[in-house]
């Protein structure tokens, strides 16, 4: 990815996420990519959890000059579900070689005690073992955005009850 | 002296080998021949040249799943990014570890757990 002097569209953007999820960024492209989802005012679905598999989300609210206290509290839930994120994508890089045949892994299963000596057999049962951790991750971020977001709300609510904080902002 | 000095290191060496061969993280020995073996658990092991993959399911021993955790609790201090998730139905721990290497934990019940790590497998070596 080189530097280009206009800024990227919220298009070209999400085609770089795409790359970075398929692996087929480079480390100088990846830190490239994770230094202007830290700047872009762009936003998506694919952006926002390109950020939190990045960390780029800690970067983007240190950078960013903080209207109110309540705009900073709406983005606090994907700083922590960032480590399940960052898992459920390095899941899906494991599932999809398998998929693609890209390369010959080695698998091998142990079902109470036994070695499964059939490689179709223990190739299904580890690409389910992968397939119910990515799940296991998804439920977590999802319970977990919900929980942050509502405690998000409470906070945000909390705020502007308190008189001091409003006259602040005014 | 000197021939105490030598007794000492001669004895010494086998234990730092040992410790130097030792996992990284104390979860990792979950996934070891012993337990490959154990009737109440399904072992996965998946290695190629970009990723390395490591799962446990234990199935009705409590005993175990206690050991395991006590052993991902252990692992925690070495990570850099944790995520956890309490409910009734069932606890979580997620652990992105240094190098890329990520861990996870799930209980559902007292003897039914698992645990997976996976990262490159140069962060293993």
């Amino acid at each position: 990815m080189t530097h280009p002097s206009t800024p990227l569209s919220q298009h070209e953007i999400e085609q770089l996420v795409e790359a970075y999820f398929d692996c087929l960024l480079t480390r100088a492209e990846e830190s490239d990519l994770r230094r202007l989802l830290s700047s872009t005012p762009h936003d998506s679905p694919a952006i926002r959890s390109a950020r939190a598999a990045m960390g780029a989300e800690v970067a983007l609210r240190r950078g960013a000059r903080r209207p109110d206290a309540a705009h900073a509290r709406k983005h606090r839930p994907w700083l922590s579900v960032a480590a399940a994120a960052t898992v459920l994508m390095a899941l899906g890089t494991v599932a999809t070689l398998h998929h693609r045949g890209e390369t010959s892994p080695s698998v091998t299963v142990y079902c109470h005690g036994r070695a499964v000596t059939d490689p179709d057999e223990a190739l299904r049962l580890a690409r389910a073992e992968v397939a119910d951790s990515e799940r296991l991750m998804q439920e977590i971020i999802a319970a977990e955005q919900t929980r942050l977001q509502a405690a998000g709300q409470m906070a945000e609510a909390a705020f502007y009850s308190d008189p001091r904080n409003l006259r602040n902002l005014l | 002296m000197k021939k105490i000095i030598l007794t000492l290191m001669l004895a010494l060496l086998p234990a730092l080998a040992a410790l130097a061969a030792s996992p990284r993280y104390e979860s990792e020995r979950y996934f070891g021949e012993k337990y490959r073996s154990d009737p109440t658990t399904k072992v996965t092991v998946i290695t190629n040249t970009g990723n390395y993959f490591r799962s446990i399911k234990v199935e009705g021993n409590p005993a175990l799943v206690a050991e395991i955790k006590k052993a991902v609790e252990n692992d925690r201090r070495h990570a850099d990014n944790v995520t956890e998730s309490y409910s009734q139905e069932k606890t979580s721990i997620i652990l992105n570890l240094p190098g890329g290497v990520n861990m996870g934990f799930t209980q559902r019940k007292p003897g039914d757990c698992s645990l997976f790590l996976q990262g490159t497998p140069d962060a293993f070596k």
